[in-house]
């Protein structure tokens, strides 16, 4: 005996379970980019509204009432763990179907829950607490299960032997629903069932319903599917494919388009016309796989189950008697940690390429001063990271570069109460079992990013992976190990800054000194070098600068020497004096590193106009990314100074309306 | 010191300049600059364009272009060692000259040999190349060779461009050793005197350092400089669309397309001022520019274009050939005549006109023209190809004598002047319509024949961003999705009104987008910046210009995307304004419907139709004419003239030429319709704007409706030559002449005042004259179309079995889709037979049934079947003595290719076919997806049935129709399911009447008796899907040669709905019943009336009426009105939306395929419509009927 726990409207459902109070209301999620947000779920209140998939935002605000909320992968995934917890709190025999659908073994499950209706009863109680509206299905077999808890709405028994009768009604696209069905229902019901004849198996029917209501969205698919000739590739074009058919385009397997498709053309919509046709006359025309589906159809399946293996997890934590507030103290008690986390994966054989280390937090403190950090130039060009971190859900905290001088020194910090978790993840290149290596990255990452807090509880979770084995090439070059590698890296992220570590990659666009910082890699994990919006057969070598290049052409055949540009990283405000249209007197304070440039300009070439990106946004909330146009105008200029003459590259950012000293010429 | 831009492109580089050749010399005055060079890429484009702008801003249009070369022995490849990738221009798919091997060498025309250098040099590469690079070849590339630019270099001035121009390339490749031998080399081919050291500077530091190598390059050689600005577009705000049209020419996005785009936004149009300070260093390359520019004397003004000379025998000139051929025209159309009717006068008049043209036409050298456009008529006779002058040529007795067109200028009074005049300074224009399709192409092949490929070419057509085409491609720019790109550009274009709330933003918003957003917003602003801009070019559907000697001397020519074609560079617009004369043979969808008729009739009844023979007063065609039930006839099956016939009550062929002329926006918007009318009806008195017109006016009851007529009233009134009089139309229509429009305006009215006629009637006939401003038809135009009118008309009304075939194997055409022309032949009571794979062929074809009636009975019937209930009694006597049913082709399946299809005729030809597992296996090129298709439409029932054969006794006694012999004779077995069976057995009754039964719900219960009590085959269409399931999985080489028979399928039958659906997907159509007959019971109980039984009601009463939306109309004369078509079983029916009405129901009357409307009646003078008040949507069928939207 088996039961499908099946959640309809997955992406409303998990947005609404993480916003309880939406529940009455109707909701709608949307997904896209903007402008181009679609609605791609919603509830049922809001389908009674009117709401369809594939409707566009501003039709959808158009509607009163409608709650509009982003698709959120965040909230699927813990809907879909919670689902498995839902399951697992009754069975230990589950397997996920679907991100919306799980199946648990109920065989033995009556000693302990009663009867099926029982079971079904309670499974539909606890998901309800875990802020789900399920379909539960009990069947013999789990294809039955699966269908009837996709198909009919709340709880569904099926006695033995009455498969094939209760499951007839249902549309035929059922048997097709994705692997990874957690949008919206992928079934038409040409044939709605009359569910006013409650049956129950107590009564011999072998079928029960406890709501006498099909699925809401077979409902809507119902109406979809009454003009199901229509909806037929291709003459279902319309002018803005819902999210359903895209759904099924995509996530359909291959050949299900062309059993749909055939299935309709001969009028077979329910499972029952389907079941019906004679099998030997399904197989010359549909080969196996229709007979197949039809075994599924008449309400047969496997009785086997897929058990999802419960991962393995290695985590250690400990619960600290008094809030430790330095690193040193928690540095003794991570190593603890991290030694009793190698010995347990040395001995499953395994390393770890992820170590996840979650602080709880003093809920009686918090660094009062702490401000939140400003974006840092570079950021936006951060493509991607091989150490992040991540405030928990519930952390409020936000720390800013000083922190690390104010966790080390507890006189400065001012403290009140509130509460929270800080939590850092180290990804590393290659798997590993080190615990002192371990160790000293954490130390380092906290360093540079510290709780702000004394910490309560330390829980470490390391994320198994089989240890690498690899033998080097006998005439390899020798390269470091990735471990020094890392952790030299580390340091250095440490002492620079997170974006500021990595291999600088010119950007594909006239705009200057765009660049990206690609992390590293090792030489077996470079990918093929990519640009900003490499298409398929652009997958080519670093194009150069044009200025570079015809500079260096013309170096190279011996006609003009080229001069060399430090370039300054952040350029330095200047003050300039213009005449004539053209810069005349330079004065810039310069900073710690670099000295004070000022003098009059003895010479100046230029301007060097570039401007670019104009399609892109201008207000003040995206400035600090790539995405803002740009219009400067560069000038190399001669400034005498007390040493000689100097030559610096200056820029007149136009859309700011500033000067800047970007760089000097060698 | 004068700075002259010598170094521009237009947006006639397509896609690599952003500015209209109007534009640019409009800036170019504002700033200034005493001319400008235009150097469009790979030809002369934009030259006629721009000489006419800057005729007109007062400047110098000078000519050149950038061509294209290819130097092999610059390859990449020899290079390898010292080669320094230009890896950005790799990537670009259709820049050839940024590869290593391609630049761009700008040239500049001195003198007319140098213009006639260049576009030989240009057609010789164009021709060699496909229209299009295969892959990005570069063998495939359109691209001259140094070689070939040396046999060419005479009279041409050579610039060394910018960044894609030789210099830069050979020191990107080489350095300045390179650079410098690629100098010697352009010194040798054009001469010392005519190379210059081009030097453009955009604020690049990489150009700059480029610029000093040129320079030590032009001193080391001698060589001048010049400055250029390599201009791309007019103003620098323009920048913004070239960048956009980089992207669309790279295929990338504007996030993708990275160092393709613009650095910065220089290269737009400076000033001497700001050129003169760039180069303040280098003042000697301004002056250089003017010293050139002094050199350029070239102008297209001075273009050498000769007609050429037709070949005649010896002894004769072409002048006297052409006198011999005109008087043995004139003997055969005007002696004849002259004989039967005993009257000499008109003989007289017409030899005196034709004497007169005659001498015209040799003073302005014309003989050539009129007898090579002979020549061409001569051919299609011989070939027996239909051909027909139209438009202005109608009015010249020498055409009508010379067979090129029908209509008699001498015996309707035609104006001459309209066709060709001394003062008009332009060549004449003939038009001739001909058959489209192959019939045509043979003419057009024939054309190239006998000219040569260098002597004739076909003008070309630039197709330009409008609506939906700039939308989508600005949409793709800016990196939207598939999805929302076709989304947005299906919002753009829609109806011809746009009344002021019809914004764009407002579409937008409605769409669900928002304007607000910066990209949206951007979005919007390129749509707009990039309307009117060329894309790319195209070929002009028919003209075609002819040149004596070589036509490649006087401009490019380039392949077309249709094989074995050729056009010149310019569209017809840019040739008639560079005084070239060309020929347009236009294909007319109307002809090939004629001439296929002709031939139908011929084969099926072995009548001969002549079209010069029908009697020109047939009574039925009036009638049918008064009726307005000209559904499918040529010009007068629109709504408008639908709604304007019954009031103008046509009894002889002048009333069809008014009425084609009348229909149109010149006499609409000059308020001329009703006046006529009135006057027609007798309700108004017939007055003239002045006495004086009233010879000129009497024929139209004062009312002037033809371009003849406007320009003898400008001729009398203000005393206006005959060429003034053209000259005045052609300002009014020509619309890049306001000016001159204004000047005549001037002299018109000075005119007027000199003859003392002021005031009112001045100002009504200054009033008339430019309502004709941009559309109304000259009367020969009218009276041309009047005759294919007339022709179509009684075709339809005697022949419509023939008529609807040829219609229906013709489309696209016309003004109704082919479902609806069906269902309109039905009405009059053609049959018409399902697709059937044992009978139809490619086309719709005809064949003999076994008429229910004898022929006795039908002739008693008066021309007219007596309906079974009486109510539909109209049946037009066409069908009188007709045994012919008209079968659907097999074009009508959609998705089966041509070549399956004429493979399966050929095997049905061979053998029968027994069963359907034999078709798959004798026609292998049949698809399965083509098979599906087949059976789903009921097209391979047939043969099935003919091993079943199950039509009952007493299914015959109730359906004579069907055969007798069992469904499997000749002729006889349609589909047999209920609706076709009902089809057959009269398409008029109502479904009550032969299915009383059926008619209980809305598509009533057509399963529920067995079949063959109900009088069908058992094997239906989902029995044919069944088998076609099986037999196309074959079971392998052992079994194929064993068919297996067709056995009956577990599958339920169709329903009608669904078989209604299967038959709009498959076919587009249904030969069954209409849709709306399914739901006529509960319309019924809604009161809607039918279509067909709105005339007996009268004015004013409040009706409902519903049907299928055939046609949605908001003409741009109608000030927002939308005119709607519903069709229902019964006929059509008219209704009238209100602006306001259409504001608040915008998607119901866009979108629903079904409307039920309510609303006054109006019944006037015959005139049916409804002034909708309400209007709702009804829910018939999901079946994709269509509609002809947005005229």
């Amino acid at each position: 005996m088996f039961c499908a726990l099946h959640i309809p409207d997955f992406p409303a459902a998990a947005v609404i379970r993480i916003e309880p109070d939406l529940r009455p209301h109707p909701v709608a999620v949307l997904e896209g980019t903007p402008p181009l947000l679609r609605v791609c779920a919603m509830n049922e209140a809001a389908r009674c509204q009117g709401v369809e998939a594939g409707m566009m935002k501003m039709e959808a605000e158009a509607l009163p009432g409608l709650a509009l909320r982003r698709r959120s992968p965040a909230a699927e995934a813990a809907a879909e763990a919670a689902l498995l917890d839902c399951a697992h709190a009754f069975s230990p025999r589950v397997e996920s179907i679907a991100s919306d659908t799980v199946l648990l073994d109920a065989a033995g499950l009556e000693r302990l829950f009663g009867l099926a209706a029982q079971l079904a009863q309670q499974i539909a109680d606890r998901a309800a607490l875990l802020g789900f509206e399920p379909n539960v299905a009990i069947a013999q077999n789990r294809e039955a299960a699966i269908h009837a808890a996709r198909g009919f709405s709340g709880t569904t028994l099926i006695a033995a032997g009455e498969e094939a009768r209760c499951l007839g009604t249902l549309p035929i696209d059922v048997l097709f629903a994705g692997p990874d069905a957690s949008g919206l229902p992928n079934c038409r019901t040409a044939e709605l069932p009359n569910w006013h004849a409650t049956e129950n198996p107590s009564e011999g029917h072998g079928f029960s319903r406890a709501e006498n209501t099909a699925s809401p969205s077979a409902l809507a698919a119902g109406v979809r599917g009454s003009r199901a000739r229509s909806q037929r590739k291709p003459r279902e074009y319309r002018e803005a494919p819902s999210f359903d058919v895209k759904r099924r385009n995509n996530e359909a397997p291959p050949d299900a388009q062309f059993f749909i498709e055939t299935l309709d053309r001969w009028g077979v919509h329910t499972l029952r016309a389907f079941a019906a046709l004679p099998t030997v006359a399904v197989a010359e025309r549909l080969g196996q796989e229709g007979v197949r589906l039809q075994k599924l159809a008449r309400g047969e399946g496997s009785t086997e189950l897929v058990a999802a293996e419960p991962p393995l997890h290695f985590a250690e934590s400990m619960e600290l008697e008094h809030p430790v507030e330095l690193l040193e103290p928690l540095a003794f008690i991570l190593s603890r940690l991290l030694e009793q986390l190698c010995a347990r994966l040395s001995a499953r054989a395994l390393a770890t390429n992820e170590l996840r280390l979650t602080l709880t937090l003093d809920s009686a403190v918090r660094d009062e001063e702490t401000e939140p950090s400003p974006p840092r130039r570079g950021d936006a060009e951060k493509t991607h990271s091989d150490c992040h971190s991540e405030r928990s859900e519930e952390s409020a905290f936000q720390f800013g570069s000083s922190a690390i001088r104010q966790f080390g020194n507890r006189s400065s910090v001012s403290l009140r109460l509130c509460g929270g978790s800080f939590s850092r993840t180290l990804k590393l290149p290659t798997p590993m079992l080190d615990a002192r290596l371990f160790l000293k990255l954490l130390q380092l990452d906290l360093k540079q990013h510290p709780p702000g807090a004394p910490v309560v509880k330390v829980e470490l979770t390391a994320e198994p992976v089989k240890p690498q084995v690899a033998q080097h090439g006998l005439f390899q070059a020798a390269s470091p190990e990735p471990e020094k590698l890392h952790l030299m890296l580390a340091r250095l992220e440490g002492i620079v800054g997170h974006a500021n570590v990595g291999s600088p990659e010119l950007l594909d666009t006239n705009r200057r000194d765009a660049f990206a910082m690609k992390p590293f890699h090792t030489e077996d994990q470079n990918p093929p070098r990519r640009y900003r919006g490499a298409e398929k057969n652009r997958v080519v070598a670093a194009p150069p600068r044009d200025d570079d290049s015809a500079s260096v052409s013309l170096c190279l055949r011996g006609g003009f020497s080229s001069l060399a540009i430090r370039i300054f990283r952040p350029p330095l405000p200047a003050q300039v004096t213009v005449r004539d249209q053209q810069p005349t007197c330079v004065s810039c304070t310069g900073d710690g590193s670099r000295a004070p440039v000022s003098g009059d300009i003895a010479w100046a070439s230029g301007p060097w106009r570039s401007s670019g990106d104009w399609w892109t946004l201008t207000s003040a909330p995206h400035r600090d990314t790539c995405e803002t146009r740009y219009t400067r105008e560069e000038w190399d200029v001669s400034i005498a100074t007390a040493e000689g003459d100097a030559l610096y590259r200056l820029v007149h950012d136009l859309e700011e309306g500033c000067w800047l000293l970007e760089g000097m010429y060698d | 010191m004068p700075y002259i831009e010598l170094h521009a492109n237009s947006a006639f580089s397509f896609l690599d300049g952003a500015s209209l050749p109007e534009a640019l010399a409009g800036v170019c005055a504002e700033r200034g600059l005493p001319a400008m060079a235009l150097l469009d890429r790979d030809g002369v484009y934009g030259s006629p364009r721009f000489h006419h702008a800057a005729k007109k801003t007062g400047i110098r249009a000078l000519i050149g272009s950038e061509v294209t070369i290819r130097d092999r022995q610059n390859s990449p490849q020899r290079h390898r060692g010292t080669e320094i990738t230009n890896s950005k221009s790799q990537r670009t798919s259709v820049s050839p000259c940024l590869c290593g091997e391609f630049f761009r060498l700008p040239l500049l025309v001195a003198n007319r040999a140098g213009y006639q250098n260049l576009c030989r040099l240009v057609t010789r590469m164009k021709l060699r190349a496909p229209k299009i690079p295969i892959d990005s070849r570069p063998e495939t590339i359109a691209a001259a060779t140094l070689d070939e630019v040396t046999d060419y270099a005479n009279g041409l001035i050579c610039l060394t461009g910018g960044d894609e121009g030789p210099l830069a390339a050979a020191l990107a490749r080489g350095g300045m050793d390179e650079a410098r031998l690629v100098a010697e080399q352009l010194v040798r081919i054009f001469g010392r005197e005519n190379v210059y050291v081009e030097l453009q500077r955009h604020f690049d530091r990489a150009e700059e350092m480029r610029n000093r190598a040129l320079i030590e390059i032009a001193r080391s050689l001698g060589l001048p400089l010049v400055a250029t600005n390599g201009v791309r577009h007019a103003t620098a705000a323009d920048r913004e669309l070239a960048d956009v049209l980089t992207c669309i020419r790279t295929h990338n996005t504007l996030e993708t397309a990275g160092r393709l785009l613009a650095r910065n936004s220089e290269r737009h149009i400076k000033s001497a001022a700001e050129m003169q300070q760039m180069f303040a260093d280098l003042p000697e390359a301004i002056a250089a520019t003017e010293e050139i520019a002094s050199r350029l004397e070239f102008t297209l003004a001075d273009l050498g274009y000769e007609f050429p000379r037709y070949p005649v025998p010896d002894g004769e000139t072409m002048m006297s050939f052409l006198r011999k051929r005109v008087d043995e025209g004139m003997r055969e159309r005007y002696s004849t005549r002259a004989r039967v009717t005993g009257s000499s006068h008109l003989w007289t008049r017409a030899k005196r006109q034709i004497e007169r043209e005659l001498a015209l036409i040799e003073k302005l050298g014309l003989e050539g023209y009129f007898l090579i456009v002979w020549d061409i008529v001569q051919f299609c006779r011989r070939e027996g190809i239909l051909a027909q002058g139209r438009g202005s040529a109608a009015n010249s007795a020498v055409c009508y004598s010379l067979g090129i067109t029908a209509v008699d200028p001498i015996g309707m009074d035609l104006l001459f002047e309209r066709f060709l005049s001394e003062q008009r300074g332009e060549w004449p224009d003939i038009d001739l319509d001909l058959p489209s399709g192959d019939r045509r192409e043979r003419v057009i092949q024939h054309v190239y024949e006998r000219y040569g490929k260098l002597g004739a070419a076909m003008t070309a057509n630039v197709i330009t961003y409008r609506g939906r085409l700039a939308a989508r491609e600005m949409g793709k720019a800016l990196g939207f999705d598939a999805e929302t790109t076709g989304r947005l550009s299906a919002m753009v274009g829609s109806f011809e009104y746009q009344d002021p709330n019809d914004t764009l933003e407002r579409h937008f918003h409605e769409a669900g987008y928002d304007l607000r957003h910066p990209r949206m917003r951007k979005f919007f602003e390129l749509c707009l910046a990039v309307q009117d801009l060329p894309r790319h070019l195209g070929q002009h559907s028919g003209g075609m210009v002819i040149c004596q000697g070589q036509l490649d001397s006087v401009v490019p020519l380039e392949p077309a995307s249709m094989p074995g074609r050729v056009v010149v560079q310019w569209d017809k617009d840019d040739c008639a304004d560079m005084g070239i004369v060309k020929v347009d043979l236009l294909g007319l969808g109307m002809m090939a419907v004629l001439q296929d008729s002709i031939g139908i009739i011929r084969d099926s009844y072995g009548d001969q139709v002549d079209l010069a023979q029908i009697p020109p007063d047939d009574p039925a065609v009036y009638d049918a004419l008064c009726k307005a039930d000209t559904v499918g006839m040529f010009q007068i099956e629109s709504r408008a003239q639908m709604s304007c016939l019954p009031r103008l009550r046509p009894k002889r062929f002048y009333d069809i030429v008014v009425q084609v002329a009348i229909i149109r926006p010149g006499p609409i918007v000059g308020n001329m319709v009703n006046p006529f009318i009135q006057r027609r009806l007798g309700r108004e008195p017939v007055t003239y704007p002045h006495p004086s017109l009233e010879p000129v006016l009497e024929r139209t009851l004062g009312v002037p409706l033809f371009q003849e007529q406007l320009l003898r009233m400008a001729m009398i009134t203000a005393g206006f030559s005959g060429g003034e009089a053209e000259e005045l139309r052609r300002a009014f229509g020509f619309k890049r002449a306001e000016a001159r429009m204004s000047d005549v305006e001037k002299k018109l009215r000075a005119g007027m005042t000199h003859n003392g006629i002021c005031g009112e009637s001045q100002e009504a006939i200054i009033h008339a004259i430019t309502s004709f401003a941009l559309y109304g038809f000259p009367e020969s135009h009218a009276a041309s179309f009047a005759l294919l009118a007339y022709a179509s008309a009684w075709l339809k009304t005697h022949h419509l079995a023939a008529f609807t075939a040829a219609m229906l194997n013709n489309q696209p055409m016309g003004f109704y889709h082919p479902a609806t022309l069906v269902k309109d032949a039905q009405r009059h009571g053609l049959r018409v037979l399902p697709i059937d794979v044992l009978k139809s062929d490619w086309l719709c074809t005809l064949e003999r049934i076994h008429s229910p009636r004898s022929h006795e009975d039908t002739k008693q019937d008066d021309g007219k079947w007596q309906m079974a209930n009486g109510k539909n009694s109209f049946v037009p006597s066409c069908l009188r003595g007709e045994d012919f049913a008209m079968r659907l082709g097999l074009r009508y399946v959609r998705g089966l290719r041509e070549e399956s299809a004429q493979a399966l005729v050929a095997a049905r030809r061979m053998r029968p076919f027994a069963s359907i597992d034999e078709i798959v296996r004798r026609v292998p090129e049949l698809r399965s997806t083509e098979l599906t298709t087949l059976a789903e439409i009921g097209a391979l029932n047939s043969v099935a049935s003919g091993q079943w054969p199950v039509v009952s006794q007493a299914s015959q006694e109730c359906h004579p129709e069907l055969d007798r012999r069992g469904g499997r004779a000749e002729g006889s077995l349609p589909d047999p399911e209920p609706p076709h069976i009902a089809e057959l057995a009269n398409p008029f009754i109502p479904a009550e009447t032969w299915a009383p039964k059926r008619a209980t719900s809305q598509f009533g219960n057509s399963n529920s008796a067995s079949p063959r009590l109900r009088g069908e085959s058992t094997f239906h269409r989902r029995d044919a899907l069944w088998q076609i399931a099986r037999s196309t999985r074959r079971s392998g080489p052992l079994l194929d040669e064993y068919d297996e028979p067709d056995t009956a399928s577990p599958l339920a039958r169709m329903t009608a709905e669904e078989r209604l659906v299967a038959d709009f997907h498959g076919t587009g159509l249904t030969v069954g019943s209409h849709p709306m007959r399914y739901r006529r019971a509960a319309l019924d109980a809604q009161g809607v009336v039918r279509a067909g039984d709105l005339e007996r009601l009268p004015n004013g009463r409040r009706v409902r009426t519903a049907g299928c939306v055939i046609c949605r109309q908001r003409p741009g004369t109608a000030r927002g009105f939308v005119f709607l078509s519903l069709e229902d079983e019964t006929g059509i029916a008219n209704a009238i939306v209100t602006p306001d009405l259409f504001d608040r129901n915008r998607f119901l009357l866009v979108h629903e395929k079904f409307l039920l409307v309510e609303g006054p009646l109006q019944n006037l003078d015959g005139v049916i419509s409804v002034k909708v008040e309400r209007l709702e949507s009804l829910n018939v069928t999901a079946a994709e009927t269509s509609s002809h939207d947005f005229h």
